[in-house]
């Protein structure tokens, strides 16, 4: 097969490995997150959706969705602003109890991607609200995802203070 | 100036070219209601509206209609200059299934749709949200979205409930519109071929393959045997992923987490098998304008039999467990149901259509059943509920099992996919009947292809053989959503809501554009 080659991520399970260790380190209690999609095409929402299928198991980790922004601490946006979407993503964020903080997720979100182009569009996640991480990919992979959740965490130590 | 010149009398070419085929709006629409409409409750409707909307071309909005008879395969082209003043008679007031796109037209072009029942905005749901239908005493409004509980796409609802039952309910769509059509012009055909993948993403390979197949056909092109059984390979693991991503869903909506976990499981392994094989989980990049994926067939095949095997013995398992479930069951019979006469009243596609027992199935119309040696027989259950819905899924998925297993064996054995050479070493034979090959205008090209949801349609005119200069698509959920709101409000009280949604599964992005 030809799986090395193609394998863009290398040895699924020490990824695996390392990535648990690194989010218990920095997490020590759940997080919630809550996602929006704000134009995307969908596999980002996919890709999203994958984390809590049992092979990534985000709960795990002390990761869990919520249907609430006020409940959240974390919002995960995927795809390109739309006009229609600009006031509902201010909305939403608005919504969550501080500190927050922001993963954009897909190219969509980081720059525009493809359709960065089109009138319809307002332009990247970070036009509208601040952004703390960055996760690239069409679409991430749910690996990428959870590195992005990470890093946001590390970016921003004070949401992870609970001894 | 002389460049400007060049440019009007190319124009003008064009413009005889498509004089054949116009005629007034009213004949227009006069003609679809003709050929679509069944003439009586027992006659079925001769032909498919294909596509049906507005091209800006060469400078003005012209209506378009493409029809297919599903018989013959023969598709009809027939364009319409709209009058000045900009009304056109509304095909919506004959058959519903047009009031979408032509309230979107009204809004894009300002053409009005003379005569339909219906017309209120569709685009810009941030100034205009619906308003509600149902008055009375009791009436409650429920606003739903465009965030939405769990990970979903963006989309709103607005249900009118008396007490539990819903009474109507309105989706508002459109929030999402990236406006793909317009981007792709101009766009070489590489670049547009992009787009086509990013239209709906869980739904690639069928947007990209109508892609392919349209500019294909207006280059005049075909592409080797070998090539479209690869196409259609990925088009059936497109299918399965989503299937199983669908029923995951529904067991969810059901509360059976075991069996959402089991089913989400499947759809992980079947998108890391994508994964390996192209590179990419959603199979981006996988359909390519004449030319194959450079998978080397015969090295891979027992690997991906054996991941195809796991996935179906898993598959079947808890499917059959589920259907074994009383309170699963119980969630989903009678739940949701869509009346017969709608489907040919809104021209329902895919899953949801063959669950109300209506054959349509464009797999069975394309030439890849002759090329490739099989049958498909069509899994069609008589009810329209959620519970056939589910039913048709997982027959569906054990079809398209078979045709993989085949499609590899044809793959394995035929010629090695790196020499089968490019498109350009075979043209387009000169008369075919071919569905796809009837003769459009000059420089036009449609795609028609069988997603995982149903039909996928893509209209497009090429210019100079490179760049576009008019995109059009027709995803299959633009076809389903109007009957959704029907469907929901079908006797159903609140709770039932989320089994609806996840049994009819449809796609927001596909629809928005
Ligand atoms: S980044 Fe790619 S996968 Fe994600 S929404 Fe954009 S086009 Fe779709």
């Amino acid at each position: 097969m030809t799986t090395e080659t193609h394998h863009p991520l290398g040895d699924w399970e020490q990824l695996e490995q390392n990535t648990a260790a690194a989010l218990r380190k920095v997490f020590h209690r759940s997080i919630y997150v809550r996602h929006i999609d704000v134009g995307s095409c969908n596999a980002c929402e996919s890709e999203i959706l994958a984390l809590s299928n049992p092979y990534y198991n985000f709960h795990r980790l002390g990761l869990f969705f919520t249907p609430s922004p006020r409940h959240a601490d974390l919002l995960l946006v995927s795809g390109v602003v739309t006009r229609a979407m600009k006031d509902v993503l201010l909305a939403t964020y608005n919504a969550m109890p501080r500190p927050r903080l922001v993963v954009a997720t897909g190219v969509c979100a980081l720059h525009g991607g493809i359709f960065r182009n089109s009138s319809w569009v307002v332009g990247p996640v970070d036009r509208v609200i601040p952004v703390d991480a960055w996760v690239p990919g069409c679409p991430p992979t749910p690996y990428a995802v959870l590195q992005g959740i990470l890093s946001a965490v590390q970016h921003r130590p004070e949401v992870s203070v609970c001894e | 100036m002389e460049d400007v010149q060049v440019h009007a009398s190319q124009n003008r070419e064009l413009d005889d070219n498509l004089q054949e085929t116009q005629s007034s709006s009213a004949d227009l629409v006069a003609w679809v209601v003709h050929h679509c409409l069944p003439v009586d409750k027992t006659n079925l409707p001769k032909a498919q509206l294909l596509y049906y909307g507005w091209v800006s071309y060469p400078s003005t909005p012209h209506l378009l209609a493409v029809l297919r008879d599903p018989v013959t395969g023969l598709v009809q082209w027939r364009f319409a200059q709209p009058p000045s003043d900009g009304r056109v008679p509304s095909l919506a007031t004959h058959w519903p299934a047009a009031s979408w796109i032509e309230r979107e037209m009204w809004q894009t072009t300002g053409m009005e749709p003379v005569g339909h029942p219906d017309l209120q905005p569709i685009l810009h749901p941030e100034e205009y949200l619906p308003e509600g239908m149902v008055t009375g005493a009791g009436v409650f409004r429920l606003p739903l979205g465009p965030v939405r509980a769990d990970v979903s796409e963006s989309g709103f609802f607005l249900f009118e409930t008396i007490g539990e039952q819903i009474m109507h309910l309105q989706p508002q769509l459109f929030y999402k519109h990236r406006d793909i059509e317009t981007l792709g012009i101009h766009q070489s055909i590489a670049d547009a071929l992009l787009l086509a993948e990013r239209v709906s993403g869980t739904a690639t390979v069928a947007h990209s393959m109508a892609f392919c197949q349209a500019a294909e056909q207006a280059l005049h092109r075909t592409v080797p045997v070998e090539i479209k059984w690869e196409r259609s390979l990925w088009l059936e693991m497109e299918r399965l992923y989503n299937h199983a991503h669908d029923l995951a869903q529904l067991a969810s909506a059901a509360g059976m987490s075991v069996g959402q976990a089991q089913l989400a499981r499947v759809k992980e392994e079947l998108l890391r098998l994508n994964g390996d094989l192209t590179g990419s989980r959603y199979l981006r990049g996988s359909v390519r304008m004449g030319d194959t994926c450079q998978v080397t067939w015969s090295q891979v095949r027992s690997e991906v039999e054996s991941v195809l095997e796991n996935a179906d013995r898993r598959f079947t398992h808890f499917t059959n467990l589920l259907r074994h479930t009383p309170t699963f069951v119980d969630r989903l019979v009678g739940t949701g149901r869509v009346r017969k006469d709608w489907v040919d009243a809104y021209g329902l596609v895919g899953p949801v259509a063959r669950a109300c027992g209506a054959s349509v199935d464009s797999r069975n119309e394309s030439e890849i059943e002759q090329l490739a040696g099989y049958h498909i027989c069509l899994p069609t259950r008589g009810q329209g509920d959620a519970l056939d819905r589910f039913e048709v899924r997982v027959l569906e998925w054990h079809v398209s099992q078979g045709m993989i297993r085949k499609l590899l064996d044809l793959l394995c054995n035929g010629k090695e996919l790196t020499n089968v050479g490019k498109y350009k070493d075979f043209p387009r034979p000169v008369s075919s009947t071919h569905p796809i090959h009837s003769d459009p205008p000059d420089g036009w090209g449609v795609g028609i292809v069988e997603g995982p949801r149903g039909r996928v349609c893509h209209v497009l005119q090429l210019k100079d053989d490179v760049y576009l200069n008019n995109s059009r698509i027709r995803g299959a959920s633009s076809w389903i959503w109007p009957v959704f709101g029907l469907a929901v409000s079908n006797g159903n009280i609140q709770t039932d809501f989320p089994v609806i949604d996840a049994s009819f599964g449809l796609s927001y992005a596909g629809t928005d554009r």
